[in-house]
């Protein structure tokens, strides 16, 4: 096995990538830029080497700094987590050239699914069902608009490298054509560097079904089943869940062997993701293949017992996979939620500052992958995902309960989270009877709700606000800490200063 | 005992508090055991109300309104006593502290300014769209509050901004 490997990423899939090179044996080295220099990801590694850029992000984009750091500290093969240089097949080449080992598949894989153009033909060529749409990227607005017309509204624009939601526009008429139109091409151009936008179809209200697939170098595939990730946010998946409610034996079976010809198609090798929509009449189609380990595996993980970051490692080492798809079981099911640093009353912006106070749930069935501690700092240069949260039950309900257990006693103060939010998904009748699709919280969702749970705790409030009000009337030191802790303009402390004047 | 209106979100309570040791306070005529049973850092509390228990974050924001955390949710809190009410007359009726016919729109989180969608004497409604703000890798749109006219506009695009930083001015009309 290896003995040392380079974790070219940070937060909590560098956390996840350390512990799965632990329980192998192996010695892992982080990476960090100088925001990150207290990060936990970083104090997980045996070695870390801090990397450089004028903006943060820049730095775990270096492909050179990367190859020198995993020379220099010794390191046989470089994990690159999801994100950053995960998906660029430049990386993967440059990796292949210095002689480390690249863990994920080879240049060529990322390359052609990387290119939803590219994909499109040879998913299709492959037999693999895809969305009707255009064959090659779009850059002219009048072109693409008669296109559009053609293939019929609603459609939807697609950033050519694009992945994560980012340079995508749902578009319902010729009105409001151009502006989703120069909008998508320039969150492309942003996200990606290249502002070319291809265009489909529009699914309307399809269900977002993705099969894991493993591959070894020596030609064996497994299907490890699905994921449904329909509850999105504008495009960003929020819960993903394992099994699907509504995949029959039969179907998953398709899928999977679908999924497997798909990844055939490209020679893949290591893990990957199969996205698919599936429509209401139970027909999929084929939308991207994530050449990477994904955000949301730890409920395949959950659900099969397969350690899939480890068994990553040991493909990349050159061995066989260490199961066949007929020793595959699935067990029980699994949910997990993202705890993004967005403000669910204030139109979900991302939030920043300090973790003053953290509370992680544990317990029985519960999975925390986590790239936070206590002091940690949130800041604005990176993606506002916090952690993961994942539940485990012997069926959904179960799962679902141990979540909302979970999710309560999860206490994250210094900066807004969208836990509320989770909770009140996770009770809603609708997410609870299975049947929803990736337009629930457009459609279905009250997001009134949250402005009706809140209410219910306001006499509690009121409670604690006039003892506090009173404890600062009565205790100076109290008062003063508090003052410490408020900046000036409190209007609390105003109040205090008036009592006090007049009394 | 003292009487203060506490203002939750926009709802008022009454609460009679006395000066002494006891556990209870009186809310809108009822008594309710309140004690705080452990204290975390400089602001995280554990209360318990009527035996209830709650974890509390008491923060103040950036504009100096104060707010109690509970769970996520993010309470608005005003409290107002007798002196205060005083003050409060005395400047409704000198015409002062009307409320503005201006909006002033802020920047809600650290940004770059991608594109400003009015210029200043636009006729704006309710809703449109003003500004597009990019944090974190994804645009998002800054509407306005009031229908009204674009007196000022001092962002400029490319710009990065901090969070609070004034975008543009708005007078209703």
């Amino acid at each position: 096995m290896f003995k040392r490997i380079l974790v070219a990423n940070r937060g909590e899939i560098a956390v996840r990538i350390i512990r799965a090179a632990r329980d192998l044996g192996i010695e892992t080295v982080a990476v960090y830029h100088e925001v990150d220099r207290e990060s936990p990801f970083v104090h997980h590694a045996d070695f870390a080497y801090e990397i450089y850029s004028a903006q943060p992000k820049g730095a775990y984009l270096d492909i050179n700094q990367l190859i020198d750091v995993a020379k220099k500290s010794g390191c046989q093969a470089v994990h690159p987590g999801y994100g950053f240089l995960s998906e660029r097949a430049e990386f993967s080449f440059a990796c292949e050239e210095k002689e480390i080992k690249f863990i994920g598949p080879h240049p060529h894989a990322i390359e052609v699914m990387g290119n939803k153009t590219k994909a499109r033909e040879l998913m299709s060529k492959a037999g693999v069902p895809i969305v009707p749409g255009t064959e090659s990227p779009i850059q002219n607005v009048n072109d693409a608009m008669i296109i559009a017309r053609e293939i019929g509204y609603p459609i939807l624009l697609k950033a050519s490298a694009g992945g994560g939601g980012k340079g995508m526009r749902k578009v319902f008429s010729d009105d409001e054509f151009l502006e989703g139109f120069e909008s998508a091409q320039r969150e492309a151009l942003k996200a990606f560097g290249d502002d070319s936008v291809y265009i489909e179809k529009f699914i309307e209200n399809p269900k977002h079904i993705e099969i894991q697939i493993i591959a070894d170098e020596h030609g064996n595939y497994v299907h490890l089943g699905e994921r449904d990730c329909s509850i999105q946010r504008r495009h960003q998946k929020v819960i993903e869940e394992a099994p699907s409610t509504v995949l029959t034996e039969e179907i998953r079976a398709q899928m999977g062997e679908v999924a497997i010809n798909a990844a055939k198609a490209c020679g893949y090798v290591n893990a990957g993701t199969v996205e698919f929509l599936l429509d209401k009449d139970k027909k999929f189609y084929f939308l991207e293949m994530n050449t990477r380990l994904q955000v949301e595996h730890p409920v395949t993980e959950a659900v099969t017992g397969i350690d899939l970051a480890k068994e990553q490692i040991r493909i990349a080492f050159g061995e066989k996979l260490s199961f066949t798809q007929d020793e595959i079981k699935w067990t029980g099911h699994s949910i997990e939620c993202r705890i993004y640093a967005e403000d669910p009353f204030n139109g979900y912006l991302p939030d920043t500052g300090t973790i003053h106070y953290l509370r992680e749930p544990g317990g029985k069935g519960v999975r925390l992958d986590s790239g936070i501690e206590q002091s940690s700092k949130v800041t604005i240069h990176f993606d506002p995902m916090l952690a993961k949260l994942i539940t485990w039950g012997k069926d959904r309900e179960e799962a679902l309960q141990r979540m909302d257990r979970a999710l309560q006693n999860y206490r994250i103060k210094g900066v807004k989270t969208i836990i509320p939010f989770l909770i009140a998904v996770i009770r809603h009748p609708v997410f609870r009877s299975g049947y929803f699709d990736t337009g629930f919280l457009e459609n279905t969702f009250d997001f009134k709700i949250l402005s009706k749970m809140k209410q219910e705790y306001e006499e509690i409030i009121a409670s604690i606000a006039a003892y506090t009000y009173r404890k600062g009337i009565q205790d100076k030191s109290y008062r003063l800490s508090m003052q410490k802790q408020f900046v000036k303009k409190s209007k609390w402390k105003e109040n205090w200063l008036i009592h006090r004047k007049y009394s | 005992m003292e009487e203060i209106i506490i203002n939750v979100n926009g709802n008022d309570f009454t609460a009679q508090i006395p000066h002494d040791e006891s556990d209870f306070i009186m809310l809108n005529g009822k008594p309710i055991d309140i004690r705080q049973l452990k204290q975390y850092g400089t602001n995280v509390f554990s209360f318990s109300v009527n035996n209830k228990l709650l974890l509390v974050e008491l923060d103040i924001h950036e504009t100096g309104t104060s707010y109690i955390n509970a769970d996520g949710f993010y309470h608005e809190i005003d409290i107002t006593n007798d002196t205060k009410r005083l003050i409060q007359k005395y400047l409704r009726d000198s015409g002062l502290g009307v409320e503005s016919t201006h909006a002033k729109i802020k920047a809600p989180m650290p940004g770059m300014i991608i594109k400003i969608l009015v210029e200043e004497g636009a006729h704006v409604e309710k809703g449109d769209k003003l500004i597009l703000i990019e944090a974190m890798k994804m645009e998002n749109a800054i509407s306005s509050p009031i229908k009204g006219k674009v007196i000022h506009v001092k962002a400029r695009e490319g710009e990065a901004v901090e969070k609070d930083a004034f975008l543009i001015e708005i007078e209703a009309e």
